[in-house]
């Protein structure tokens, strides 16, 4: 993981693609192959008559493009990194760039006294493509550099300048274009058929688009990295269904599917990379949210435990200034009775002892060890709690049903909390059964490889946990045992939400109940990361 | 040591019993501690007792519940409670209900002396009198 991705784990920037997510980029790249393929034979094919149709492209290109362009600029006023806005400022060009594209088409704005220069259309065409095939490029090759070339500042300033500046090189070009019309390249024979001189830039638009397409699929880090690669893909189908299987012919049906198809899947980019926004909205939100009852969890319990140490100390201390009077008195007698001063002098030690005793359990509860992190495998972490339990279990009669994840589940944890937790599960799990006659004692232990979390359950067929009790049950010094301290599924779960996962507990049916619990999946050295297809 | 008063001393918490026997053995009586009321209640010389001193705070039975037990029996014993958690509303509760001192743990010992001599003189009996069993 990142620096930019540890700072901003929930942004299209830094979050890791899904595996759902890269199948469905994957879909979609195949969709417009196959596309492609079935409008190649009649790829020259004219349609002519069909320029009505160039306004409402153009317009959904413009949107498209001014909306992707402005997720961008949000995202890098979160993300600040100089790669997003770089490539906030391509789409931003590139949509601006089609307004001038569509007035100057041969035919199209006639009615409005338009009529340009044969090669302007064909010039900011070429502007375009080429242009906004650099941009993505420049975020490809820019986006892993370090964060101290972030971009600080005033954000709403620099956006405003980025825009400014866009629109001025766009009307300098187009104004430019038009001005001297006579100095542009020869790209265009007639208003249908494109001059030698054209080929040059499909071939390195390809070009280009081929080099940013290696780019981000070497350094694919994040969603958007996934989305561009997909954007990349479109683009450079584009180009062959326009210039090579339409033959560079404008109108013609080739020409057409180019711009259909990649406008298809260019909106469809922006309504991934929206719904996308979204998530990891949701995700933040709960996240948030997660972390602040765990933080009041917390509270709670370091002021129970708080609570209980005080009790443990004051005895003793009481005790201690009880003992030391009564030998004071002792030795005020008109006859000092050294004896009992003395035995109350051992008992102030002795109380003493006993208060230091209560001083050192609670130090050795918050060791500093406590906070170490290893890379672990949650499924052998079980193993090991199942065979120390084992001897248990048979002695209980109770059968224990084994369903781990095929593979290793990695973490990132302090095994030594961690297996506390998961015997505590155990031998909660264990004690419930214990009233059980009339029915089989059953332990379900599973494990599972969720998204970007590990999820364990335990379930057990015993009498399960009451309504009432199921939110006290995580309370301290709450139990339903007659011995139970009510520590231990209050100790577990701040454990686990120190860990960054959570731990609940529901109904199992038809009888018994089951306990969640879910942590963050890490890699481990060697381990392929589940979920990933890499 | 003939005729000297003997006080009761109730308290689960074997440390704290032990220092509160010595104590008022200290302070001139004789003591025998219980570690729970139950204990006292089944006792052969709870008779014998001239004076109870019980921590309010003990599993089973609290020091209130057995004042209240012995109230309520043919042995009636003058009755001090202490706590480690003073309570305004169960001191004036345990006064109400005929508890003669009502004290805060630690023990101090002058003031523990005067709560025997006065909860031993009996109700309405003046906190000073003329020192036990000298």
């Amino acid at each position: 993981m990142t620096e930019a991705q540890d700072r901003h784990p929930f942004l299209l920037s830094t979050a890791r693609p899904s595996h759902r997510q890269r199948r469905l980029a994957a879909a979609v790249l195949a969709a417009l192959i196959a596309a492609m393929l079935v409008v190649a034979p009649f790829a020259h094919h004219r349609l002519s008559g069909t320029e009505i149709l160039i306004p409402a492209y153009a317009a959904a290109v413009f949107l498209v493009e001014l909306l992707t362009a402005t997720l961008l600029f949000a995202l890098f006023s979160v993300d600040r990194s100089r790669s997003v806005l770089l490539l906030a400022t391509g789409y931003l060009f590139s949509g601006l760039l089609v307004i001038p594209w569509a007035l100057t088409f041969p035919g199209v704005f006639t009615a409005l006294g338009l009529h340009p220069d044969l090669q302007v259309t064909a010039a900011i065409a070429a502007i375009r493509r080429l242009g906004f095939a650099v941009f993505v490029l420049g975020y490809a090759l820019s986006k892993d550099r370090k964060p101290r070339e972030r971009i600080r500042g005033s954000l709403g300033k620099v956006i405003m300048g980025r825009t400014a500046l866009v629109a001025g090189v766009v009307s300098a070009l187009v104004v430019a274009a038009f001005l001297r019309a006579d100095v542009l390249p020869p790209f265009m024979r007639d208003a249908r058929e494109v001059a030698p001189l054209w080929h040059y830039v499909p071939a390195a638009s390809a070009a280009l688009y081929l080099a940013g397409l290696a780019a981000l699929r070497t350094r694919m880090r994040s969603t958007l990295d996934l989305w561009l690669i997909v954007v990349l893909g479109t683009l450079l189908i584009e180009i062959i269904l326009i210039s090579y299987l339409g033959g560079g012919t404008r109108l013609s049906v080739g020409w057409w599917a180019g711009r259909v198809f990649g406008l298809a899947s260019t909106s469809l980019v922006l309504l991934v990379l929206l719904s996308e926004t979204t998530t990891l909205q949701v995700r933040l939100a709960r996240s948030v949210r997660s972390e602040r009852l765990a933080r009041e969890s917390r509270l709670t319990a370091m002021e129970a435990l708080s609570a209980s140490v005080a009790h443990e100390i004051n005895q003793p201390l009481a005790s201690m200034i009880t003992n030391a009077s009564a030998g004071l008195r002792w030795l005020d007698n008109d006859v000092p009775r050294f004896g009992e001063a003395r035995s109350a002098l051992e008992r102030v030690v002795r109380d003493g002892h006993r208060a230091r005793d209560v001083v050192d359990g609670v130090r050795n509860l918050f060791k500093k060890n406590n906070r170490e992190r290893v890379p672990l495998d949650m499924n052998r972490l079980i193993a090991r709690v199942l065979h120390r339990i084992e001897e248990e279990t048979q002695l209980g009669r109770v059968s224990l049903k084994v369903d781990l994840e095929v593979g290793p589940l990695p973490v990132t944890a302090n095994p030594m909390q961690m297996e506390q937790v998961v015997s505590n599960l155990m031998a909660n799990a264990v004690d419930a059964l214990s009233s059980v006659t009339e029915r089989s004692r059953i332990i379900r232990v599973m494990s599972r490889s969720l998204e970007g979390e590990i999820l364990v359950t335990v379930e057990d067929t015993g009498p399960g946990i009451a309504p009432g009790d199921r939110h006290r049950i995580f309370d301290p010094f709450f139990s339903t045992k007659p011995e139970g301290m009510g520590m231990g599924l209050m100790f577990s779960r701040s454990i686990v939400e120190d860990h960054g996962g959570r731990l609940w507990v529901s109904d199992n049916a038809p009888y018994g109940a089951v306990f969640h619990l879910t942590l963050p999946s890490s890699i481990l050295p060697g381990m392929p990361h589940p979920g990933s297809d890499r | 040591m003939t005729g000297e008063l003997l006080i009761a001393i109730v308290d689960d918490d074997d440390s704290a019993r032990e220092a509160a026997v010595d104590l008022v053995r200290a302070l001139g009586f004789a003591a025998v501690g219980f570690s729970s009321g139950t204990a006292l209640l089944n006792s052969e010389d709870l008779r014998t007792m001239d004076c109870l001193i019980a921590d309010v705070r003990m599993p089973d039975m609290g020091g209130f519940e057995l004042h209240l037990a012995l109230a309520g029996s043919d042995a009636r014993i003058p009755t001090i409670l202490m706590t480690a958690y003073p309570d305004e509303r169960i001191r004036k509760r345990a006064l109400a209900a005929g508890v003669r001192c009502f004290i805060e743990k630690p023990l101090e010992a002058d003031h523990l002396l005067a709560c025997i001599r006065s909860a031993v003189a009996g109700p309405g009996a003046s906190e000073h009198r003329g020192p036990p069993g000298s």
